[in-house]
This record gives structure tokens, C-alpha cells and sequence, in this order.
């Protein structure tokens, strides 16, 4: 037995309560080897069962995508809110799950694109970003709203470019969207845009293929967004970064 | 019944009818309710269901027109400067919400009129409200929080009119001749039918929404 042991604080009632726990030495086992009680599997999650399948999902979900165990632990208590309040309860678990997901994501500073939430995930893309609107409105919450920059560093690993490169990129995709020259787009194309723009500079190219199987955009996408950033390429590049193509050599989409 | 405008969906369970004078589509209910979508203006769909209703009174259902009114506007307008939607959103973050990777708009709620507007980046606008009135008193209320947010452009066009093309008024309800339940509420239909269809080319709709003219537009 044991008292007042250390429970998971989001389930059912933090409070001191017994459990019987598993029988140590050879009293646990009957005549025939095999071991007597069954750990107490139909007592222990009485109220909350949806919500230990919950958290197993979004374990798994963020174990695909090597996620810290911080964010892990911030979307479990996202969607505990989000299941105490009740106001999502028609939902599947699975949607509001990816959804606070995404939002832990977001809310560590660290966001991740709906694309990549739903490679993981077999919710589609609209319905987690419709419990996600739904969820900022339950929790009363806003987010942040996404930059190039936050991407950089991992689209740019992902395609195992150089942190020259990398800042490159981030500073063509920064001041970009300084300049307005691209209203309207999404971010993360603009991002696809700038580092494609800084690959075709340097001596590590990648095509707008490759870029945009990493980014989850489509190529044509970051054609259009290039073709708005390439007339001002030379006041996008940083000072100090070594051209190996010159400006004027780049491809004009 | 049969009917040669007419289109029956088993899985919606409901008949859709399309008329040509107003260029209208009625979705009807085996309950007698009916929605009248695509009209211009108020007092048309009020015609296109009185009209919709005069033909099922000539296939012989007896019926007459009751609770009609109007539940849905969708109107567009377009602002003379383009906006910077991200600065917008920071800056109104309580009623709006923008997210790029699901919609190249910021959307706008206004509670006190129950009006959705969508605020496009080009400087289009699309507001949702349930009259044309609440339409209008919409961009009366957004028009100041924009002009805040625009974008200057060297290339302005010499239109500084604010043309609200009203279209797609999703009106009423129709019932048989015995008592019934409350009506329901609608869900909102597109605004896809395209601008030529509400091409005011009859000024006297888009009066009341050029009441605010060039001098305001014109900083």
C-alpha cells in the first residue's frame, strides 16, 4: 500500500489518497508462478480515463517530432483546462489534443506550422485549426502571431545549411517583411522565399523543391513570393555575407 | 412534384429552386421552411420569397408566406489604401484574429452589432451582419481603425469612392398554414456568386453606402 504518493497533479484530485500498490517478494505470487491482484487498473482512472488517453497522444504525437518535455507538460495542462471547462465537448480528443499541441508550441516561443502538427497527427489541418480558434476562445488566451524568424533555424537544419546561410536567410526574410514587399503572404513562405534566395547565393543551392518539402509549402508558392523579394535582392542581403553567386546572377524565380 | 429549376439533395434532405427575376435560389424544408439566398437588397428577397411562394401555391401545396425576415448580409467594400494587417491585429487584439497560415484575413468581430468583418491586406473588406444597417454601421466603426493602419503606397488610384457592393442577402422564412416551430438560425452562405451579380449598376442600392464619400477617404 501507499499513502498520499505522488499521483500525476492533472488527474483526478491531487489529494492524499491510499492506493494499493504491487505486492513485493513472493507473496505476490500464487501456486502456479503467475502473480496474484492485477495492478489496480479498473480503480485508479475512475473519472478521468479520456484524459490519460489524452496525454498518451500528445506524448506520442510530440515524441514524433522530438519535442522538449516542457512543451509536452504545457499542452497536457492546456488540455486539461481545456476538457474542465467542457465548452469543447463534442470535439474529438484526438483534434483538441493536436490543438493545444500546437498551441504549447506556440506559447513556448517555439512555433510549429499546422502542416507539421498534422504530419503527425490524423486530425486534418482544418479541424485543428478550428478547435485551436475555438481553444483561444474557451481559455480566453491569445497567442502570438508568427514570424519568419521563428522557423529559420530549423528549416535551415533540417536542410543542413551553414549558419551563414542561415542568417542570411533570416535577415533577407526580416527585412522583407520590413519593406512590405510581400503583403498578404504567409510567413512561412516568405521564409521559404528568403532561404532560397540565400542558398542560390552561396555555394550551398537547394531548389525550390527541396526547400519546400521541408517548409510544407508548395513550390510554386515560394516561386511567387521570390519573384516579390528578388527586384530589392540587394538591399535584403546582411553586409558581410560572402556572395558566391553574384546578385545579379540570381535566378529571377 | 417536378420541376425543372429545381434540384432535389436526399442527403440535405431538402429541394433547391432558382428563379430568374431576382436572380435567387430558395432551399426548401419538407417542413415548409424556406431560405432565400442571392437577392440584393432587403425588399428583393422579400419579392424573390413571395414569388418562390406564389409558385408552389400554382403546383397546388397551400401555403402562405410568414415570419419573414431577413438573417444573414454579406457585403463587400474596398478601401482606397492597402493595410498592414499584421500591425492591425497586434493592435486589436481583442476582437480580431489573424492567422496566416489558415487565412490571409484578419477577422474582425464587432459583438455590440454582431457583425464578422474579414480585413484583407489588398484593403477589401467583407462584413457579415444580420441587416444591411448593421452592415453599414460596421464600416462606419472599422473605417477609422484601418485608416490608422494603411499602408502607403506611391501607386494610389485616382477612385476614392467606398462602393459597397451588397450582395448575397441570405433572407426568411416561409411556412405552411399551420402552427409551427420557432425558426432556425442560418448558417452564412458565400460570397462567391461574384461582383456582377451585384454590379449596383442601379446606384440606388449602394446610395445609403456612399454615404460617407471622398472627403473622408481622401487622407
Amino acid at each position: 500500500m501507499k499513502f498520499g504518493c505522488f499521483q500525476n497533479p492533472l488527474l483526478s484530485g491531487s489529494d492524499l489518497s491510499t492506493v494499493i500498490g504491487r505486492p513485493t517478494g513472493s507473496s505476490g505470487f500464487d501456486d502456479s508462478g503467475q502473480p496474484r491482484y492485477q495492478t489496480n487498473r479498473r480503480t485508479m482512472n475512475s473519472s478521468d480515463r479520456a484524459l490519460l488517453t489524452a496525454f498518451r497522444e500528445i506524448s506520442n504525437m510530440a515524441d514524433r517530432i522530438n519535442l522538449p518535455r516542457t512543451i509536452v507538460d504545457r499542452s497536457n495542462t492546456l488540455f486539461k483546462q481545456v476538457h474542465d471547462g467542457k465548452t469543447l465537448k463534442g470535439r474529438s480528443n484526438d483534434a483538441i489534443a493536436s490543438a493545444c499541441l500546437y498551441i504549447a508550441c506556440r506559447q513556448e516561443g517555439v512555433p510549429r506550422t499546422f502542416k507539421e502538427i498534422c504530419a503527425v497527427s490524423k486530425i486534418p489541418k482544418k479541424e485543428i485549426g478550428r478547435c485551436f480558434k475555438l481553444i483561444l476562445k474557451a481559455l480566453e488566451t491569445s497567442v502570438d502571431i508568427i514570424t519568419t524568424g521563428d522557423f529559420m533555424s530549423r528549416f535551415c537544419s533540417n536542410l543542413s545549411l551553414p549558419t551563414a546561410v542561415q542568417r542570411a536567410a533570416t535577415h533577407i526574410a526580416k527585412k522583407a517583411v520590413e519593406f512590405d514587399l510581400v503583403p498578404g503572404r504567409s510567413p512561412i513562405s516568405v521564409a521559404a522565399a528568403a532561404i532560397y534566395m540565400a542558398t542560390q547565393a552561396s555555394e550551398e543551392k537547394r531548389t525550390q523543391k527541396e526547400i519546400g518539402d521541408v517548409a510544407g509549402v508548395a513550390d510554386v508558392t515560394i516561386k511567387q513570393s521570390y519573384k516579390l523579394i528578388y527586384p530589392r535582392a540587394h538591399d535584403l542581403f546582411p553586409e558581410n555575407f560572402k556572395l558566391a553567386t553574384l546578385i545579379d546572377k540570381l535566378p529571377q524565380q | 412534384m417536378e420541376g425543372t429549376n429545381v434540384e432535389y439533395r436526399r442527403e440535405n434532405a431538402m429541394v433547391t429552386m432558382k428563379i430568374r427575376r431576382p436572380y435567387t435560389t430558395a432551399s426548401m424544408w419538407s417542413s415548409g421552411k424556406l431560405t432565400v439566398t442571392g437577392a440584393t437588397s432587403e425588399p428583393d428577397s422579400r419579392i424573390a420569397a413571395r414569388r418562390f411562394s406564389r409558385k408552389l401555391q400554382r403546383l397546388g401545396y397551400k401555403v402562405r408566406l410568414a415570419n419573414f425576415r431577413v438573417v444573414n448580409v454579406l457585403a463587400t467594400c474596398r478601401m482606397p489604401f492597402a493595410i498592414r494587417i499584421a500591425q492591425f491585429s497586434q493592435a486589436h487584439r481583442a476582437n480580431a484574429s489573424y492567422e496566416p497560415e489558415l487565412h490571409p484575413g484578419v477577422t474582425y468581430k464587432i459583438k455590440e452589432i454582431k457583425a464578422v468583418l474579414k480585413i484583407f491586406s489588398t484593403g477589401s473588406i467583407t462584413v457579415t451582419a444580420p441587416s444591411v444597417s448593421n452592415v453599414e454601421m460596421a464600416i462606419h466603426q472599422i473605417f477609422p481603425l484601418v485608416v490608422e493602419h494603411q499602408m502607403e503606397k506611391l501607386k494610389v488610384k485616382d477612385k476614392f469612392e467606398l462602393n459597397v457592393h451588397k450582395h448575397n442577402i441570405v433572407a426568411g422564412r416561409k411556412r405552411k398554414h399551420r402552427g409551427g416551430a420557432l425558426p432556425r438560425q442560418l448558417k452564412k452562405s458565400r460570397t462567391n456568386e461574384g461582383t456582377s451579380l451585384s454590379e449596383c449598376d442601379t446606384d440606388s442600392d449602394c446610395d445609403s453606402g456612399d454615404s460617407f464619400d471622398s472627403n473622408e477617404s481622401a487622407d
